[in-house]
């Protein structure tokens, strides 16, 4: 294994160039510093801090692009242990180093924006490569990057035996370092370039095993429906221009008060600019954060491999809608319209996620539709003004969710690639620690009181109650309801899954074994953070006149809402966990004590139709495919394909182009006969037509007659 | 007035084409060479239009005799009668154009012609149709002598009936100076009728893409292949012309120096291929086949001219069709720019099939010709000086274009 230390070596080389050379760019910021006097040394040690403080500000971003870079390019030459390293280790790097900035960001959270260098200048609109970390950045940095550690990890085990382990890592690193653009963007349009940079690694790794006809479908259908929402972020933007001027957020964001009550016409209709903007960027979330009507990418997406899964539709890309509402708050705050647009979305999806998810037999589906439905939670947090709370729950989310689906995957892994829940059952004492961290995971999925989903869930609960007004009440009964769903299907996938009585085929379960050291070690990393991180972090993000977000939200004063919510009765308080309690307690028994009778939901004709109804999906993909895609499909053929592009665009284009100068050519080529006569005759008659054409105003003159007297 | 800068360009290009290899020598050819370079280069400074015609007149004189150089050749002789009844035909035009504005006017000299012009009292006379038309006619006997459709058909007759190093002459020199000329009067004298005559260049303009391109398409013979593809490009020079703007007229003259070099270096290839071979080789456009199999220096050259005649970017035709097309684009006329780019595709695909039959084609039926030619042939210094020269400016002039620019600039600040 020389070759593989050479390139060990080549990589560590690289890595300090490139802290040199950040070191070097920082000297051109001409960022101030602190006057220290005269002292010559002590302002040097501080220009050096400063300069290692930028390189661990960029090394961040472009670890992951480095690791990705080098797994993929060169991932013949370093092999699949070097590469599966190497990458790891630039994650490790990042990740070390947004903890860091996380956790000094509790004792002074300052914001920092560099600008590199300019990207475009087009007549007014200048754009630059420029990077923001404030505390919000912060905050989806570490979950950003502790998820993609633990499933860089996890992964360089549960694709272990695949050929193309290489080119699967290069992805999932590209992915997050796509992601850490998106969230350390200091502009729109850069943002927009980690937004679009996430969606394709998105399709690439649910199409990893591109063999497959089901990932095919699945990826397709992300990238289509993302698209989506992507065209209204990308109107968004573009309305956000024509109204600002600019797409920096420093610039946006403190002109927002002057476009209240102004308007502008948006495709002839006359908006609100505020609203209108709003409402297209609220599009772009809803494809991203898989919002009800766009949601139908997410639950299909399992069809790749779960650590993609686990990192991307459990932790990572979901959030970026979330983020983006969080980002642009000071914007959205000033149209209270969108505001209860974005509560009932979020209100409905996480009741539909958490109605669907009670009767999916797939292992995943289930947890891919509890994803949508925490993430339903989340955005109607946003909707009711409390973005801190959002992006906690996001945070806490992420953790317990990325656990969910690593253990799934452990499941999976050791029982041979069986997802359906009703064919595994009983594993509970074959794989104890994989049953104890989805113990973990579930229950802090369901808001089981002291672990980390409790703090977050219930807060956004009394957030939307203490709102007083219609959504905000409308959001806290839907999501009590939705609580209870969450803890049934729980309890409802860990019975059917570990403990009822075995019921797949006895050769799956002679093989089974507690999987590998990579593969256990994210779990028990995750569990922690799934019970502990919810506990330790809630003061400083959601404690009651916490300076942790300083400037990063802005929530405007009439909807502060954390104060009414912190003094709501008690009975309101727990209404929401004793749902989720009640939710787990009535699953357990159902399914313990009455499971006979549970046949009777489908012998029974009106519960049998609450049962296909649930369990395929609220006919959602069946609506789409019949109403827009059939039509759509067909009149793209019969219209714009054979009619427009083929018909029309052939005729008068290339082949008419073509025809049309084949006949001309040769009825042009008869005119060059030879003759004399021939040619002089042609210009007589251009040359009468035409002062017959320039005379015709004075045809009655004389002199006209005397002109073609003498021509004649 | 033209400047001194242009003459020496003109003469340059004259002793380029002077030291081609001729196969016939006399020193009657070089006497009346040397008098029609004096012609063409006299014509811009005339600021009359009696000087104007007398140095047409000199000019086409010449020219008549030129093109019947070669007493032995019938196609010689009948090209040089069909251009002299042709041009004499044109001259009467002229002249009859000259009498009508003289009979309007009362004089013929550009400055009171300008001066009367302007006076609006002169609009509402009955001389101003005379004059309409004495200008149509000046410019249909102008347009004749530049070959822009549907005056051109003698071009293609006397280019393939004359002998190569007099058509080479024909193609190159005169016509800087005539639409130098020609702008001259209309930007000077008729200023005040630029409504009238912006209309009559981009119908010109208009006849020649269609006329040439179309007719270049079927063209089998090289040299008449060169006259239509000539009368392509006359077609894209008045375009330009048509804006009577201040850049569209610096364009006019940048493509035409673009134009110049361009030809130089093709019609250079033609005469020597001419003199090389053991018979009349490059008479037809399927005879250039497979020259890249022969002679891949000359092949490859011979590509790149072709390219940069079709306007492929990097090279300086498609600086020159640009240029044009951005003076036709600011000047707000989208149909007539619709125009020139759809004929700028088509005029593209005859130069690239001649590519491909250097390149490519190996299906072609007379593969006997192949062998028919020495295989590797020796280029005298002159000629490889004049083709490599061309070829030069032809590929790279659009890198550092800033000379010919300037001289444009000065040519077109000297018309008004």
């Amino acid at each position: 294994m020389v070759v593989e230390k050479k390139s060990v070596v080549v990589f560590y080389k690289s890595l300090f160039c490139f802290f040199y050379f950040f070191g070097q760019m920082s000297e051109r910021f001409k960022v101030p510093v602190l006057k220290t006097g005269k002292n010559n040394i002590l302002r040097k040690f501080e220009s050096c801090f400063v300069r290692l403080s930028y390189s661990m500000f960029f090394s961040i971003l472009f670890f992951p692009f480095l690791g990705s870079l080098f797994a993929g390019f060169f991932g013949r030459f370093v092999g699949r242990k070097g590469s599966v390293f190497l990458s790891t280790f630039s994650i490790f790097i990042s990740c070390f180093f947004s903890w860091f900035f996380f956790i000094s960001s509790f004792y002074s959270p300052i914001s920092f924006h560099f600008v590199l260098f300019p990207w475009m200048s087009v007549s007014s609109l200048f754009i630059y490569w420029g990077f923001l970390f404030d505390s919000l950045t912060y905050v989806i940095l570490i979950v950003v990057t502790s998820v993609s550690l633990l499933v860089h990890l996890y992964s360089s085990s549960y694709i272990e035996n695949d050929p193309h382990l290489p080119r699967f890592i290069s992805y999932l690193s590209l992915f997050t370092f796509f992601m850490l653009i998106l969230i350390t963007a200091d502009n729109f349009i850069q943002m927009f370039v980690g937004w679009e940079g996430v969606g394709l690694c998105s399709f690439l790794l649910i199409n990893f095993w591109f063999t497959r006809i089901q990932a095919n479908k699945a990826a397709i259908k992300a990238i289509f429906i993302n698209r989506i929402g992507d065209y209204g972020l990308a109107l968004g933007i573009f309305a956000l221009y024509l109204a600002v001027g600019s797409v920096d957020y420093a610039i946006v964001f403190s002109y927002v008060p002057f476009l209240v009550q102004n308007s502008f016409y948006f495709f002839i209709f006359n908006f609100d600019i505020v609203s209108c903007v709003s409402l297209l960027i609220f599009i772009g979330a809803v494809g991203k954060s898989a919002q009800l009507s766009l949601h139908t990418w997410l639950p299909d997406a399992i069809e790749g491999p779960t650590p993609v899964s686990a990192l991307i539709h459990a932790a990572t890309i979901v959030t970026a809608g979330v983020f983006l509402l969080a980002r642009s708050s000071p914007f959205i705050e000033y149209s209270s319209f969108i505001l209860n647009v974005i509560t009932f979305f979020g209100a409905s999806t996480a009741l539909f996620a958490a109605t669907t998810g009670l009767l999916q037999n797939d292992l995943k589906k289930v947890i891919a539709y509890s994803t949508c439905s925490q993430l339903g939670y989340i955005v109607f947090a946003c909707g009711v003004s409390a973005y801190h709370v959002g992006v906690f729950h996001l945070a806490n989310h992420a953790f317990f969710k990325a656990l969910l689906f690593l253990c799934a995957g452990s499941v999976i892994h050791a029982i041979g690639d069986e997802q359906d829940m009703r064919k595994i059952g009983g594993l509970a004492k074959l794989l104890p620690f994989t049953y104890s961290s989805i113990v973990i995971g579930s229950l802090a999925l369901g808001g089981f009181p002291f672990l980390s989903g409790f703090y977050s869930k219930d807060i956004i609960l009394e957030n939307a109650y203490g709102a007083f007004s219609s959504a905000g009440h409308f959001s806290f009964f839907i999501g009590s309801v939705a609580a209870f769903c969450t803890s049934f299907y729980s309890i409802r996938l860990l019975y059917l899954t570990f403990l009822s009585p075995a019921n797949g085929f006895k050769k799956r379960f002679e093989n089974i074994h507690e999987s590998s050291f990579a593969i256990s070690f994210p779990l028990v990393c995750l569990a922690f953070g799934s019970i502990f991180f919810g506990f330790f972090i809630k003061d400083s993000f959601i404690g009651l006149g916490s300076s942790f977000f300083n400037q990063s939200i802005f929530i405007a004063p009439f909807h502060l809402n954390s104060f009414s919510g912190e003094f709501l009765p008690s009975h309101i308080k727990l209404f929401p966990s004793f749902m989720a309690i009640f939710g787990m307690f009535s699953s357990f028994l159902l399914f313990n004590l009455f499971r006979s009778e549970l046949v009777f939901f489908k012998l029974n004709p009106y519960l049998r139709f609450f049962y296909t109804f649930f369990n395929k999906k609220w006919f959602f993909d069946k609506f789409y495919v019949e109403i827009f895609g059939q039509s759509g499909l067909s009149f793209a053929f019969q219209h714009t394909y054979s009619l427009i592009d083929r018909g029309f665009f052939e005729i008068f284009g290339p082949f008419g182009i073509s025809n049309s100068t084949q006949f001309f050519s040769i009825s042009f080529s008869f005119l060059s006969s030879g003759h004399l006569y021939h040619y002089l005759f042609s210009i007589l008659i251009f040359i009468f037509s035409f002062s017959f054409f320039i005379l015709s105003p004075f045809s009655f003159s004389p002199i006209f007659f005397v002109l073609i007297f003498f021509m004649m | 007035m033209l400047t001194v800068i242009a003459l020496s360009i003109f003469s340059l290009i004259g002793s380029y084409a002077y030291l081609q290899k001729n196969y016939f020598f006399s020193f009657e050819y070089f006497f009346l060479f040397i008098l029609a370079v004096f012609s063409i280069a006299g014509l811009p400074y005339c600021f009359d239009f009696i000087g104007v015609y007398l140095f047409l007149e000199l000019q086409s004189l010449i020219f008549y005799t030129l093109a019947s150089f070669n007493r032995t050749s019938s196609f010689s002789t009948e090209a040089g009668v069909k251009y002299f009844i042709i041009g004499a035909f044109s001259s009467g035009l002229l002249l009859f154009g000259i009498s009508l504005i003289y009979g309007a006017c009362g004089s013929l000299n550009f400055e009171v012609l300008r001066v009367l012009l302007f006076d609006s009292n002169f609009y509402n006379n009955y001389h101003i149709i005379l004059c309409f038309f004495g200008l149509f006619l000046i410019f249909c006997s102008f347009c004749f002598k530049i070959s822009a459709a549907p005056f051109h058909f003698w071009s293609p007759e006397v280019y393939e009936g004359s002998a190569s190093s007099v058509s080479f002459f024909f193609a190159v020199v005169p016509k800087i100076s005539l639409l130098g000329t020609l702008l001259h009067f209309c930007s000077f004298a008729f200023f005040e009728f630029s409504f009238f005559w912006e209309v009559l260049f981009i119908i010109f303009a208009f006849f020649s893409f269609s006329f040439g391109s179309f007719s270049a398409v079927c063209q089998k013979k090289t040299k008449k292949f060169l006259a239509f593809s000539s009368v392509t490009h006359v077609g894209f020079i008045i375009a330009a012309a048509s804006t009577h703007s201040f850049s569209g007229m610096t364009n006019v003259f940048f493509y035409l120096f673009i134009y110049s070099f361009l030809s130089i270096s093709f019609w250079s290839f033609i005469t020597f291929l001419n003199a090389q071979c053991f018979f009349n080789r490059s008479s037809f456009l399927a005879d250039f086949f497979l020259v890249n199999k022969q002679n891949f220096l000359l092949g490859g050259s011979l590509g790149l001219v072709l390219f940069s005649i079709a306007g492929i970017p990097p090279l300086s035709g498609f600086g020159a069709k640009f240029f044009s097309f951005i003076s036709v684009v600011e000047n707000g006329s989208i149909f007539l720019s619709f125009i020139i780019v759809l004929f700028a595709v088509i005029s593209c695909f005859y130069y690239l099939r001649v590519v491909k039959w250097v390149f490519f084609d190996t299906s072609y039926a007379n593969k006997g010709m192949l062998y028919q030619c020495k295989p590797f042939f020796s280029i005298s210094f002159f000629e490889s000086i004049t083709f490599t020269s061309g070829l030069f400016f032809s590929c790279f002039l659009f890198i550092a274009p800033h000379f010919f620019i300037l001289i444009s600039h000065r040519i077109t600040l000297a018309l008004f």
